[in-house]
């Protein structure tokens, strides 16, 4: 075997390991690199603040643990975001363990916001069970919130919270925010909370699903988007508060430039090979 | 009749949950939240069957002792203590701050969650693993493709702006027109092809999953 | 079933266009404007585009199929993955290692899913053929009973009853990382020579990809998540694509009903296309006020 032949047929774990100090050092020594913002953090970020204080916003949990790395920071800058404004939040959750992830968002918030109430100024309504695409939970929370969770997640019965007084359904309220790893996620309020009932939407997805929501983005049903731990960065950086997801843009950004360059050498191996083999041959 | 009536009735639910979405009169409005809910009812006692699936194919393994017997040991093991938590406390009680805390709450929050995190994680070393093994430019698209996924890997982190400050916005157009062009395309002929499997499948066509005659 | 005669298929078409067509009309005859609330009414007006649009991909679909059957086949061109089944389970065969089926991680209520166990019945026939083992763990419990049912029968088809293994069918777990790596652990230690990925994934299509690429299994891979193509692309050895997936089941079967329905597909798409193109030509022209602002098409396809 020539060097050409033992270096395209690399051991995986010489890549791994190359991976692991790409991420890690920048985590021990960030660079502390800007971050530029762009169009879809942009817009959702002035959406917010056309909002007036005692508004009404739903932020619906609809990941799980293993997306929390890129969702979950981008969850904390928005729900800062709208604490700051003095919005109420209104939390369901169409996957299982969401009521778990909204518990410590509020959790956290409670540090920055002491003043903040559960009841009055958020809620976490629980878990909406139904089928995978999320289109009946969806159509029940916007037409009857009360049915859909006559309780919220501690057991407290509907009426006897006040964040909730006036609200019929999601329809009424002026942002549904969809923080999403899958299905059900942002297509299932995108078409059915935006197409049916003109809810305003915004979304907030990992980087792998974020190419599929731009087509939402360019025809106006999606008001603002975050894709990734990118997203959440431009986020952090247009709140003005710091966070997970500024921290991993140093680390994301030399895993990029490993990746590249691992892309580089094996096709200069590549062509290199088909030259020696035009040579032999 | 082992066949037909399941295939009479995939049509005729089918056919009344097509005609409910144009009909909003009753009964054909409330019908879709009805079978929603039956099908949630169905799907929590189909849990049941994957449980004992499960736990007899582990205990099998365990009376066998099987290669590995003991990691099933382990998985029965958790199995059980999550479950007992789980149905004693619940998500149990909220402290100040609305967290809940309970020995099930510990288990997610110190075992559930960093074992999810470190399988979506191993996904970064398999990214890498596989465009070095696979991205090659055989073919002209091949080079626009790499070229394409250099730009937006380069354009979507901050070190870009370092090397030229156009490279964020080349990132985003690819994004927002070829890329946007592509999932639009994926996106109508998956539609389509599933309207064509459904069709198939209500008209009796496709009725492999219930075993062909 | 429903289409096995000819009689019964004309009064099929029949009884839908009534349906489809003739309740709505009556419905609005009755006057829908004094009805007050959604409820009352029979139909929908918000929803005509729709119907139509439904009508018109329906009876694209049924007349292809009926076409088929009293024609000949449709010519189809060659979908590389599907070519590739028989070669695939032949080499498992060889090696005398097993051959490993992932239906994917959603429910039943998923077309994908149904799509996967409809290949998952055909592959399996071949196994039985060929006496190879297979395994078939599943994320889901309702498909774990759907997949037992459809590989049995496959088996009995294939004249091998007693081959068939219950076991070989299984459940793993409802959580999405905790089956990959389920899989990744049958994968790394029973080492299947030939490995299908058919039906919807999500984040573990390349965890599951690139452990099988590792093992050196071949691969054959299928679902219509847009965001995990490339994955597959990359990892596996071939790759049905968004609705090569749904064809998959009717190139195996090779039944001219079935083929007949991707000719219908492919004309309906024909039909998008059209209107996609006649749209932007109009929006251009408006953009440019050659042509009033009300040739737009663009409110025809609103949903609602």
């Amino acid at each position: 075997m020539n060097l050409l032949q033992i270096l395209q047929n690399i051991d995986r774990r010489i890549i791994y390991v190359l991976m692991f100090l790409s991420v890690i050092v920048p985590l021990v020594k960030p660079l502390g690199l800007p971050i530029q913002t762009t169009a879809p953090a942009e817009n959702f970020y002035d959406y917010i603040e056309t909002l007036k204080p005692g508004d009404k916003v739903a932020l619906s949990f609809d990941y799980d643990p293993a997306s929390r790395p890129e969702v979950h920071p981008m969850a904390l800058a928005l729900a800062y975001h709208c604490f700051r404004k003095k919005l109420k939040i209104i939390a369901p959750s169409l996957w299982p363990v969401g009521p778990s992830l909204a518990a410590e968002i509020f959790h956290d918030m409670k540090k920055e916001f002491p003043h903040l109430k559960y009841g009055v100024d958020f809620v976490n309504l629980g878990y909406i069970s139904g089928p995978t695409q999320g289109v009946s939970q969806v159509e029940s929370l916007c037409t009857d919130l009360k049915d859909a969770r006559p309780v919220d997640v501690h057991g407290t019965p509907y009426d006897e919270l006040p964040i909730l007084k006036g609200v019929k359904g999601l329809k009424d309220i002026r942002l549904v925010i969809s923080l999403s790893a899958g299905d059900p996620g942002i297509p299932g309020w995108v078409q059915i909370a935006n197409a049916r009932y003109g809810v305003k939407i915004g979304g907030g997805a990992t980087a792998v699903q974020a190419p599929q929501f731009y087509p939402y983005i360019q025809s106006g049903q999606l008001i603002g988007f975050l894709g990734g731990l990118r997203g959440a960065a431009e986020y952090e950086t247009l709140v003005g508060r710091k966070g997970t997801g500024m921290a991993g843009m140093d680390a994301q950004s030399f895993a990029h430039i490993l990746i590249i360059l691992l892309i580089v050498m094996a096709n200069v191996l590549f062509f290199l090979e088909k030259q020696q083999a035009k040579w032999k041959g | 009749m082992k066949r037909e009536i399941p295939l009479m009735m995939t049509f005729i639910i089918g056919v009344v949950l097509i005609i409910q979405f144009f009909v909003p009169h009753r009964p054909f409005g409330v019908l879709k939240s009805t079978f929603a809910n039956w099908t949630n009812i169905i799907a929590v006692f189909a849990i049941l069957l994957g449980i004992l699936s499960l736990l007899k194919v582990h205990g099998e393994k365990i009376s066998r002792r099987a290669e590995g017997w003991y990691y099933s040991v382990v998985l029965i093991f958790a199995f059980a203590i999550t479950a007992f938590f789980g149905l004693s406390f619940g998500l149990g009680e909220k402290v100040a701050g609305g967290e809940m805390r309970n020995p099930f709450f510990f288990i997610y929050k110190y075992g559930f969650v960093p074992l999810q995190g470190t399988m979506f994680s191993l996904l970064a070393f398999f990214v890498a693993s596989a465009a070095y093994r696979a991205f090659r430019a055989r073919t002209f698209e091949a080079t626009l493709l790499l070229m394409a996924a250099f730009l937006v890997m380069l354009g979507r982190v901050p070190i870009s702006q370092k090397i030229w400050g156009k490279l964020p916005y080349i990132a985003e157009w690819i994004m927002k027109v070829p890329n946007m062009a592509g999932q639009r395309a994926i996106l109508i002929g998956a539609a389509l092809g599933m309207i064509s499997a459904s069709l198939r499948i209500l008209l009796g066509l496709e009725r492999e999953h219930l075993g062909r005659d | 079933m429903i289409l096995s005669k000819r009689r019964p298929r004309l009064l099929t078409l029949t009884l839908l266009i009534v349906a489809f067509v003739l309740i709505p009309a009556l419905a609005f005859a009755q006057g829908q404007g004094n009805k007050k609330t959604n409820t009352e009414r029979w139909f929908n007006p918000d929803r005509v585009n729709m119907l139509i649009a439904a009508l018109v991909s329906y009876c694209l679909i049924l007349y292809c199929i009926h076409h088929a059957t009293r024609v000949r086949l449709p010519k189809m061109r060659r979908i590389g993955g599907v070519e590739a089944v028989e070669e695939a389970v032949g080499r498992a065969t060889e090696m005398g290692r097993s051959v490993l089926f992932v239906p994917g991680i959603q429910d039943m209520d998923n077309v994908q899913t149904l799509a996967a166990l409809n290949i998952l019945g055909r592959v399996a026939q071949r196994v039985a053929e060929y006496e190879t083992e297979l395994k078939v763990p599943t994320c889901r419990s309702l498909v774990m009973s759907t997949a037992q049912e459809v590989t049995k029968e496959a088996f009995l088809r294939a004249g091998h009853p007693d081959a068939f293994r219950p076991d070989s069918v299984f459940y793993m777990t409802d959580d999405q990382f905790g089956y990959a790596a389920g899989i990744n652990g049958i994968m790394l230690r029973e080492r299947p020579a030939t490995i299908f990925m058919m039906g919807a994934f999500y984040a573990e299509s390349l965890l599951l990809a690139e452990t099988g690429n590792r093992i050196g299994a071949i691969q054959i891979a299928g679902t219509a998540m847009p965001s995990q193509i490339p994955f597959f692309v990359a990892a596996c050895d071939y790759t049905l694509i968004g609705e090569e997936l749904f064809a998959a089941s009717a190139y195996l079967a090779k039944e001219e009903k079935l083929l007949g329905s991707l000719r219908g597909q492919d004309m309906c798409k024909f039909l998008v296309m059209l209107f996609i193109v006649v749209g932007v030509l109009l929006e251009l022209l408006i953009c440019f006020d050659i042509i009033a602002p009300s040739w737009s098409i663009v409110s025809w396809f609103q949903a609602k």
